[in-house]
Formats: C-alpha cells, sequence, structure tokens
C-alpha cells in the first residue's frame, strides 16, 4: 500500500539508532598501526636532545601564536560537551538495569548482509509487580526495519517460553490486539544489525515454530499514544513487519553485557534529555571556526601634501606654492586574525609621490649654484634655479654683461617608495557589512628619487635629492569598510591617513609629508 | 571496566584498554561512519583512522561531558574532512523547502536502502543530509562545519531530498529492494 510519508521522519526513525557491527579485521589493522607508532617513536637520545632545542626555539619564536602549529587533524574540533545525536544514549552502567534484556539475532536470506532486528522489551523497576510477563520479541522484517523504541508493547506469556520461536504479526490480527496499557510499561527498541556471512545462522527448523507460534504472538497489545516520534509510521512499520511471515532465530548465547545495542536500550531518562538539550544548546553557541589567514589585493589613489608649508629642496623655496599631484599606490597584503576581533595584517605596496614647487625661473649658464639639497646631474649643474622674487621680471637676466634668457617654471620632485606596512586592526562591526579601525606603521623603502625641472614643453631631470632616507616610516591610522560578497571573498574600502617620519636625513626645509590613501580592493579567506 | 578507568588506561597507551574501547564504541561509531561515508569501505577505513585518532586525542578529553558524544564528535568531523571539497564561488538562490513527503511502499523500503541511497548522494549532499536531517544541526551550524554559507547548505539538503525522493519513489513498488553489499 503506498502511503505518504514525511520524508525527514522516514530517515530519522530509520537511521537515528542504527548500529552496526563493526568489521572483526578493523581491530587487527588498528592495532598495527598503534605498534607500527610505537616502533617509530623509538629514537636516539641524540635526537630527543636535538628535538628538544629545535622545539624550544620553535615555541619561542611563536609563542602565542598557537594556532601555527596547528595540523589538519587539529582543525578537528574536540569538545567534551557536545552530543551528536539528538537521541544521545545512556552510559554503559545502566544496562545493567535491564534485567530482561535478550538480544536476538535474526538472519535474513541477504547474500552478503544479515539483517538482524532485536526488539527488547525491557521491564522498567516499576512495572516488574504489575507486569511479571515481560518478554523479548523478535521480527525478522524484510520490509521497513523501524527503530520503535518508543514504541510500547506487552506480549503474552507465552512468549516468554518461546523467545527461540519467531513473532510475525498479521493486519487480519489486529482485531486481537488488547489494550492492556496500565501494565504495559515496556519498550520495545528494534535495532537493526549488519553482521558478515559468516555470521548469518539461519534456522530453517524455526519457519515450521514460528508457524505455530502466530496465534500466540498475535497479543500485541498497547500501542501508547504517547508515542508521537513514532505514531503513524510505527504503525505502517508494523504492518509491513506483518505481512512478511519469516523466520525469528533467537541468539541468546550471543548476549553481551556490554553489547552496544543493550546500550542504546535503556529507556531515555528525562534529567539526561535535558542536560543533552542544554549540551546541544551549548553546542549551537560554540565559537565558530575562525579562518585565520586571508589576502587581499588593494589599489588606492595617494592625496600627498604637507603640514608645514617647506621645502626638502632648498631654503630658499620654502615659500614658494606647492602643488601636489595626486598618484597611485598598487599592492598586495596578508592578515592574521589573532582573535575574531583583532588582526594583523601587513603586505608589500608600491608608493609613487610628486610635488611642484611653483613659481621658480631658472637660466642655464656655467657657472650655476646648484640648488642646496640636489645632487645635480650634468644638466642641472648649468641650471640656476631662483625664485620669482629674486628675479622679478623680464625674459633675460644680464649676468657680468651677458645676457641670460631666463624661463618660468617648476621643480617637479618625485619620490617611489615599497612600502610594508606592519597594521592591527580591531574590528567594531563584524558582520556581512563590517567596519574595522586600523592603526600602526609602514616601513617606506625608497625606491624612486628624481628632481625634474619643468617648464613649457621642458620636463628635465636635474638630479635627486640628497637628503632623504633610504627607510623611513609612517604612523598610520584609519578606517575599514568592508562587505562580505561571498563567505570568503569580501570588498573592502580603507582612507588611511600615514604620518611620514624621517624622510629627510637632514634639513628637511620644514617639509611635514603625509599621505592619505583610499585603498579598496578585495580580500580572500582560506 | 569504569569507563573513568579505561578512558585512564587508554591515556596510559594501554593496548588492553584500547581494544576494550574498540569493542564498546565500535558499533556506534562505525554506524556514524556508515552514514557519513561513501560506502561500507570507505566506513571501514574512515573507523580505523578515527579510533588511531581518538587514542591520539584522548588525552585531551577531560571528562566534561559526554564521552560518547566527544567520540561521535571526532567521528563525524573526522569524516567530514575527508570529503570536504574546495568551495565553489557560486550564487546561491534561497530555496523552498517543498519536498517534504514521498510516497512509498512502505513494506518495500528497508533500512539497507535507505542508507544505501544516502551514501549515493554526492559528497556534499550527504554531510549536509546527514548533519541536518540525521544529527540535528542547524544550517548555520552546518555552514561553519563545512565552511560554505547556509543558503549552499540549505540548497544541497534540498537537492539532497529530491535524489533521495526520486530514488525512494522510483524503487517504491519493485518486489525487492537492493541489499548492501
Amino acid at each position: 500500500m503506498k502511503e505518504k510519508i514525511n520524508i525527514e521522519k522516514l530517515f530519522q526513525d530509520s537511521l537515528n539508532q542504527l548500529d552496526v557491527n563493526a568489521p572483526h579485521d578493523a581491530w587487527a589493522n588498528i592495532e598495527k598501526q598503534l605498534d607500527k607508532k610505537r616502533k617509530k617513536r623509538i629514537l636516539p637520545p641524540f635526537w630527543w636532545k636535538v628535538g628538544g632545542i629545535a622545539a624550544a626555539l620553535i615555541v619561542g619564536y611563536f609563542l602565542g601564536k598557537n594556532d601555527v602549529f596547528d595540523d589538519n587533524q587539529n582543525s578537528i574540533v574536540i569538545e567534551n560537551n557536545n552530543v551528536l545525536q539528538k537521541n544521545s544514549l545512556p552510559d554503559g552502567k545502566e544496562n545493567d538495569k535491564n534485567s530482561s534484556k535478550i538480544n536476538n539475532n535474526v538472519s535474513t536470506e541477504s547474500e552478503n548482509e544479515v539483517v538482524i532486528n532485536d526488539s527488547k522489551n525491557n521491564t522498567s523497576e516499576s512495572d516488574k509487580n504489575s507486569n511479571n510477563t515481560s518478554n523479548s520479541n523478535k521480527q525478522l522484517q524484510n520490509g521497513i526495519r523501524k527503530n520503535n523504541s518508543d514504541l510500547k508493547n506487552s506480549f503474552s506469556n507465552s512468549q516468554k517460553t518461546n523467545s527461540n520461536q519467531g513473532v510475525a504479526q498479521n493486519n487480519t490480527n489486529n482485531s486481537k490486539v488488547e489494550e492492556v496499557e496500565k501494565n504495559n510499561q515496556n519498550k520495545n527498541s528494534i535495532y537493526t544489525k549488519f553482521q558478515p556471512l559468516e555470521e548469518i545462522t539461519f534456522q530453517e527448523k524455526n519457519k515450521t515454530a514460528f508457524d505455530n507460534t502466530v496465534k500466540l504472538s498475535d497479543k500485541l497489545t498497547d500501542r501508547n499514544s504517547d508515542n508521537s516520534k513514532s505514531g503513524i509510521t510505527n504503525n505502517k512499520i508494523q504492518n509491513s513487519t506483518i505481512n512478511r511471515n519469516q523466520p525469528i532465530v533467537a541468539k541468546n548465547e550471543n548476549i553481551k553485557k556490554l553489547d552496544s545495542t543493550s546500550i542504546a536500550s535503556v529507556e531515555p531518562n528525562a534529567l539526561e534529555e535535558l542536560l543533552n538539550e542544554k549540551e546541544k544548546k551549548s553546542d549551537l553557541n560554540a565559537e565558530p571556526k575562525l579562518n585565520r589567514w586571508q589576502v587581499s589585493t588593494n589599489v588606492a589613489p595617494i592625496y600627498f601634501s604637507s603640514l608645514a608649508n617647506g621645502s626638502p629642496i632648498d631654503a630658499k623655496l620654502e615659500s614658494n606654492q606647492k602643488s601636489y599631484n595626486t598618484s597611485l599606490s598598487v599592492g598586495v597584503g596578508v592578515q592574521y586574525a589573532v582573535n575574531k576581533k583583532l588582526k594583523l595584517r601587513t603586505g608589500i605596496n608600491n608608493l609613487s609621490l610628486d610635488y611642484n614647487t611653483n613659481d621658480i625661473r631658472f637660466t642655464q649658464t656655467a657657472e650655476a649654484k646648484t640648488l642646496q639639497n640636489v645632487d645635480a646631474n650634468l644638466a642641472g649643474k648649468l641650471l640656476e634655479v631662483k625664485t620669482i622674487a629674486e628675479i622679478p621680471k623680464g625674459p633675460t637676466l644680464v649676468d657680468e654683461g651677458n645676457e641670460l634668457k631666463v624661463f618660468n617654471g617648476s621643480i617637479n620632485q618625485k619620490l617611489g617608495y615599497f612600502e610594508v606596512p606592519m597594521e592591527l586592526s580591531y574590528s567594531v562591526l563584524n558582520q556581512k557589512l563590517g567596519i574595522e579601525v586600523l592603526g600602526g606603521f609602514s616601513t617606506m623603502f625608497l625606491s624612486q628619487n628624481e628632481v625634474n625641472i619643468v617648464s613649457s614643453g621642458l620636463d628635465m631631470s636635474i638630479g635627486e635629492a640628497n637628503n632623504l632616507n633610504s627607510v623611513h616610516f609612517s604612523g598610520n591610522l584609519g578606517l575599514g569598510i568592508k562587505y562580505g560578497i561571498w563567505k570568503k571573498l569580501e570588498a573592502r574600502i580603507e582612507p588611511v591617513f600615514k604620518y611620514q617620519f624621517n624622510t629627510f636625513s637632514n634639513n628637511d626645509g620644514n617639509f611635514r609629508p603625509y599621505v592619505f590613501g583610499v585603498y579598496s580592493g578585495f580580500s580572500y579567506t582560506f | 571496566m569504569d569507563l573513568e578507568k579505561l578512558i585512564n588506561d587508554c591515556k596510559k597507551n594501554d593496548r588492553k584498554a584500547q581494544e576494550q574501547l574498540y569493542k564498546e564504541y565500535s558499533s556506534k561509531l562505525f554506524s556514524v561512519c556508515l552514514k557519513y561515508s561513501r560506502n561500507y569501505t570507505e566506513s571501514q577505513d574512515n573507523l580505523q583512522e578515527v579510533f588511531l585518532l581518538i587514542y591520539k586525542k584522548i588525552n585531551q578529553f577531560e571528562f566534561k561531558g559526554s564521552f560518547e558524544g566527544w567520540l561521535k564528535r571526532i567521528t563525524v568531523n573526522y569524516v567530514l574532512q575527508q570529503y570536504r571539497t574546495e568551495t565553489k564561488l557560486h550564487l546561491v538562490t534561497e530555496v523552498a523547502d517543498e519536498i517534504e513527503e514521498v510516497e512509498i511502499e512502505t513494506e518495500t523500503v528497508s533500512l539497507e536502502f535507505l542508507l544505501k541511497i544516502i551514501q549515493e548522494l554526492p559528497d556534499r549532499y550527504r554531510m549536509v543530509f546527514n548533519l541536518n536531517v540525521i544529527d540535528g544541526f542547524s544550517h548555520q551550524e552546518i555552514a561553519e562545519m563545512l565552511d560554505i554559507t547556509t543558503g549552499t547548505s540549505k540548497s544541497n539538503l534540498h537537492r539532497a531530498k529530491a535524489i533521495l525522493k526520486d530514488k525512494i519513489e522510483t524503487n517504491s513498488g519493485t518486489s525487492k529492494m537492493p541489499q548492501i553489499k
């Protein structure tokens, strides 16, 4: 008969308490592996010393970075308080309470596997007085084999004496079912087991025995209405079971005190279930795994300027107007999450800066006085640069009777750096949209140093600044805004202010440079 | 043997205690492996590796909470790691959970068959289905465990159910359901 069943419930009822014997040779293999490991551990004393020293060094180096040592296996979360299944099983200690537990193995005709249904009617202590007829029941089922752990049944006394005989139920016999709820507190659990072929015990004789006991066994009585979990499904299971007139084989000799099925058959304790619920809740609240490493790309327009109107090129240009050009920074970064809030980040950026010192006039002369902080090249040595104040007007300048042509222009200084930032970011908001506060410093390695003179139709290098440090630092402060596109990919935009320290080795001409960049890019989390 | 003593002996690498521990919990953990693995053979391999891992990690068990829960947690996490695939970036649409019921011939659906069709599911679908339906983890938890989004988890579950439903309905009505080998 076709019936509609909730697909989740179908699987839950069937698989929740699946209990299958492990293969026989598994322990032997495990033991071999354990032996191998023991042998491998035998190391000469020399290695212990060397290993100890190496370990001490590594531990010292990575102190506070415990996760560096995580291998694949360490990523397996091991929590003491976790309970995996909704229907957690009590300790084996409680098995002893099951005084009437009988395990029965039922064989089928399956070629490679044997399906064993163990039905256990475990009489609780309180029922012993009222119901002395607790029995063990076995049913062979080729149809649906359900876990009827919640189904409460009682059986007639006759079964007790026929524990090796099969019991089948027939739909037509449902009328014979007697309601004896008062006496029935027995829990009937059916567990399914798989066993290797060699364990199959198919006892043909039980077929006959089964036939004889059908009538007796049909006294399946109580179906507790409280068993909402099993409900209709269990009913269906029984019907399907009934239609299979298969023999039931008892294997009482297989009973083991610590058999896992017996553990599973213990009546759930209300307090324990509450505890399990609590444990499950604590699981839910457990910290999710932190993905610590992240790589990112960034590109930023850089606004370069100075806090004071000095000039690092020459003191006489201090009051000249400066115009700062917007340039570009590109780079890659890597980020390590120290914890959920705090991240350490570094990377490398290529940064170019340039600005113009305007309002200068220059002329070409063999006896030119070069700029104060510029190592002039050949062309630069032939150029005399003066401010407009020094040569206020006129296209020519007379010098010792010679008429020199004077040009208006500006001096363009280009600075290029490889920037290695070392920053900490603190998450203020860490949702799909995140906000971080950034702070740290950058080490700037000088990569470009040029001083050019620029006039109409002319852009000529005149040398390089001699007062620039090859390495200097900047203090960084900024704000990061990120948006999670996917779980591992996020887009970022970070306006960052970077004040430059000791850019110049000496004679900085009261020039106080800073950069303001709006860094944007994508980050990928591992 | 007292469980606490058994665990402490295992911590000392006592072989007999290790064997006893295996005897007591192998069937439960093997059942977990069967549900989460692709087939019987892989379940067996996973079980062996899980026990080696348990013996290695047992020192970390501090008698807080259920030991059996701890063992199962290790087992599930280990098997998840074995089948965890690279996350592929794709847009995930919210899926209405409409596959709720399946029409079957109740007499013909065996536990072996249900287990078999679960094992035949693609790895990710199988993981998500087991975690959500059998072990009751939320999509948020599954997303964290499998390193996927909750949307992906929901989508995987939906597809897993669709496959299972199809297989059950296709095979329902046949006189004999396939058996696990």
